[in-house]
Order: C-alpha cells, then sequence, then structure tokens
C-alpha cells in the first residue's frame, strides 16, 4: 500500500477521535477541536441539554444521553460546555450578561456559546426528550439567531419553543418548569 | 500549529478530519434538511421551503427536492396532488400527507426523520412520518419522501386542510435525511 491508495482507501473510512476527550492523536491542538465529519465547515455535534428550576433559578447541564447522563463526545462546538455532571445555575443573558456553562436563557429559547454561524448552512434538527413540568406542552425547533451577548452580536445556535398546539411562545420560566421540574433535548445538526 | 511530516501514517491520521464541500451521500442518497411551512392564506393553504422557521432564508441543502420556485423561499398554493394534478414549488398534499417532488427513491433505504417544528392551529396535534411513498403524481408513478401526519394521541389521519390549519394559521414541519 502506497502513499496514493492509503489517500484514496481511506476516504472510505470511520471517522475516530471522541469530540476533544479521548483522541490519542492531538487533533484539538491541530483543529481546534477532535477529528469528526464537517459539512461546509460545520462539524456534526449532538447532545442532550438539561434545564431545571431551583425556586426562581434555572439550572442546566449537557450530556450525551438523556438517561443515563453519559458526557456528549460530540459537542466540542459549544464553548464552555460541561460534562461532568454538574449542574450549573443558568443566567438570563444579554448585552452584559454572559454564558455559563455554555448556555443561556431569554425569553422562549435557549442560547448555546458558539462561534459565528452561517444561518443560511443551519443543519439542524432538535427533539424534546422529557419534561415533567405538567404544565404547557413544549414545541422545540432549532435555528441559528443573531444577538448581543456580554457585548458580542454575532448568529448563534438557539433553540426556541412554542406552545405544541397553540403556537404561543413557551417561555423559558419557573411557570413552565416549577421547581424540582426539569426538561432535556436533543440537538443534532453540524456547528461551526 | 504543529508540522506533519507527509506520511502514510500522518494522511491517514489527518483525513480523519472531514470536511464535505459538495454534500454527504449514503448509498447515493445525497444529505438533506430544510423547513416546510404550510400556511392558510385567507381560506388557500400555501407552502415554501426554507432554512428554518424564521421562513426567510432559501434552504442550502435541499437541491434534491425538484421544481422549488427561485430564489427557493418563495409561498406558493398548495395542490392536490394526483393523476392529473402536479407539484407545484417542489410539494403538494393529499388527505394527510405531504409528499416532495424528488426523482424515484429506494424504499428499504429510507434514512430520514422529521419534526414538527411548529404549529399553531390550536385544533389537533400533528404527528409527522416520513415515509417513502409510491403514487402517481400527473402520471408518473414512483417512490418518493412524503410526510404523512396522524393525531398525535388517537393515531386517527390528521388531514392537512382548513379544518386542523384555520385561516392565519400554519404549520411547519423540518425533514432531515438523505435523498436520491
Amino acid at each position: 500500500m502506497n502513499l496514493a491508495n492509503a489517500e484514496r482507501v481511506d476516504r472510505l473510512f470511520d471517522v475516530r477521535g471522541y469530540g476533544n476527550t479521548r483522541s490519542f492523536f492531538p487533533y484539538h491542538l491541530l483543529y481546534g477541536g477532535g477529528a469528526g465529519y464537517a459539512i461546509d465547515g460545520q462539524k456534526v455535534q449532538t447532545f442532550i441539554a438539561q434545564i431545571g428550576t431551583t425556586g426562581t433559578n434555572h439550572w442546566g447541564r449537557m450530556h450525551g444521553d438523556a438517561w443515563f447522563g453519559y458526557p456528549a463526545s460530540y459537542a466540542d462546538k459549544v464553548i464552555g460546555a460541561k460534562m461532568d455532571g454538574t449542574a450549573t445555575i443558568i443566567p438570563t443573558v444579554g448585552p452584559t450578561v454572559d454564558f455559563v456553562a455554555g448556555m443561556g436563557i431569554t425569553g422562549n429559547s435557549i442560547v448555546f456559546n458558539t462561534a459565528d454561524q452561517n444561518p443560511a448552512a443551519f443543519w439542524g434538527i432538535v427533539s424534546m426528550e422529557y419534561y415533567d413540568g405538567n404544565v404547557a406542552r413544549p414545541r422545540p425547533q432549532a435555528r441559528f439567531v443573531s444577538r448581543d451577548v456580554n457585548g458580542t452580536v454575532r448568529y448563534r445556535l438557539e433553540v426556541s419553543f412554542t406552545d405544541d398546539i397553540t403556537g404561543a411562545a413557551w417561555n423559558v420560566n419557573p411557570t413552565n418548569i416549577p421547581t424540582a421540574r426539569f426538561m432535556e433535548f436533543r440537538f443534532m445538526g453540524v456547528l461551526a | 500549529m504543529l508540522w506533519l511530516r507527509k506520511t502514510y501514517r500522518n494522511v491517514t491520521r489527518t483525513l480523519r478530519l472531514v470536511d464535505f464541500r459538495a454534500g454527504v451521500a449514503l448509498d447515493g442518497q445525497k444529505a438533506q434538511t430544510f423547513f416546510v411551512h404550510v400556511k392558510n392564506n385567507a381560506g388557500t393553504l400555501q407552502h415554501g421551503l426554507f432554512v428554518d422557521y424564521n421562513v426567510t432564508l432559501a434552504p442550502a441543502y435541499a437541491d434534491r427536492i425538484i421544481g422549488v420556485i427561485a430564489p427557493g423561499n418563495t409561498y406558493a398554493n398548495t395542490p392536490t396532488v394526483g393523476a392529473g394534478t402536479d407539484f407545484l414549488n417542489g410539494g403538494g398534499i393529499t388527505a394527510n400527507i405531504f409528499v416532495l417532488n424528488t426523482l424515484g427513491q429506494t424504499g428499504n433505504l429510507h434514512f430520514a426523520m422529521a419534526a414538527v417544528e411548529y404549529y399553531d392551529g390550536n385544533v389537533v396535534r400533528p404527528r409527522p412520518i416520513p415515509t417513502f411513498g409510491s403514487r402517481d403524481v400527473n402520471g408518473v408513478t414512483i417512490l418518493r419522501p412524503e410526510i404523512r401526519f396522524i393525531n398525535d394521541m388517537t393515531g386517527a389521519d390528521w388531514t392537512i386542510n382548513t379544518t386542523n390549519i384555520p385561516s392565519g394559521k400554519s404549520i411547519g414541519f423540518r425533514f432531515m435525511g438523505a435523498l436520491a
């Protein structure tokens, strides 16, 4: 097997690297993240976001799955994401309030801390995997939205919620997620 | 930036980071995703294909859908497709099914999912099922991608009509998958 054939054969491949956490080869030093598939410069990602309520605060964390809570191996494009299982208070982000643990809340949306995205190249889908608030059913949709967070205006991944039958905004607040309750949703798609 | 010699081992390593710029295909089916918005405009159902729920940008990954009116983020009256009625703007409806205008698909290669991302009709909650269905549309019978809607509780057909989508209301759903 010479170099030319190696290049050809390797195009039929199994992409390995497990985000940036388990790769033997230092891809994260070379490319700013682990090995993985990309489409138009956007890398394949999937993860669970969990948002719950304690009193008037919302806590959050990210996982690879919604039931057993394995850490997500394909979420390295979310800046500051924590995968250690600990819950962190998630702020209402705005022009002077930054993300915590890769996430923020505003109105009926969860905003993820990412690099600047191209809204015309959105490639993603989201689904609710858990909700026990027993108030109103949330219907999620994902897209890239331009927003000022802590003085930086750029397009980021946002997951917004509407009431699944009236279409009204389903706000992420202690009314829809009462204390000790939570929701979990999965994003699957690609992110720059 | 580390410097790498172009050796067999380094080539095999770096090729594991792959960016597909011309599209990704699986068994000849190209990966596609888009948001379909069906709205009731003063009693007439209209539809368009978009990047997302914001319904402004044309979809970047919908080139396997035939006949989308340029620039691709345009609404058109939604036809009820059948043996004598063709698609318009990449799609059409028949009862509880939204049919997409494509080349012939292969049934056992179905690789897709669908999600309702918006519905404000306030009548009955719809649940989408993506399939490849064989249907005669304007004299051509082939397998095409179809999104079939059912009542999310009873499983009964959820017909795409002006009862379930009252005037001024709409449904939006995403297709994500691979199409020939």
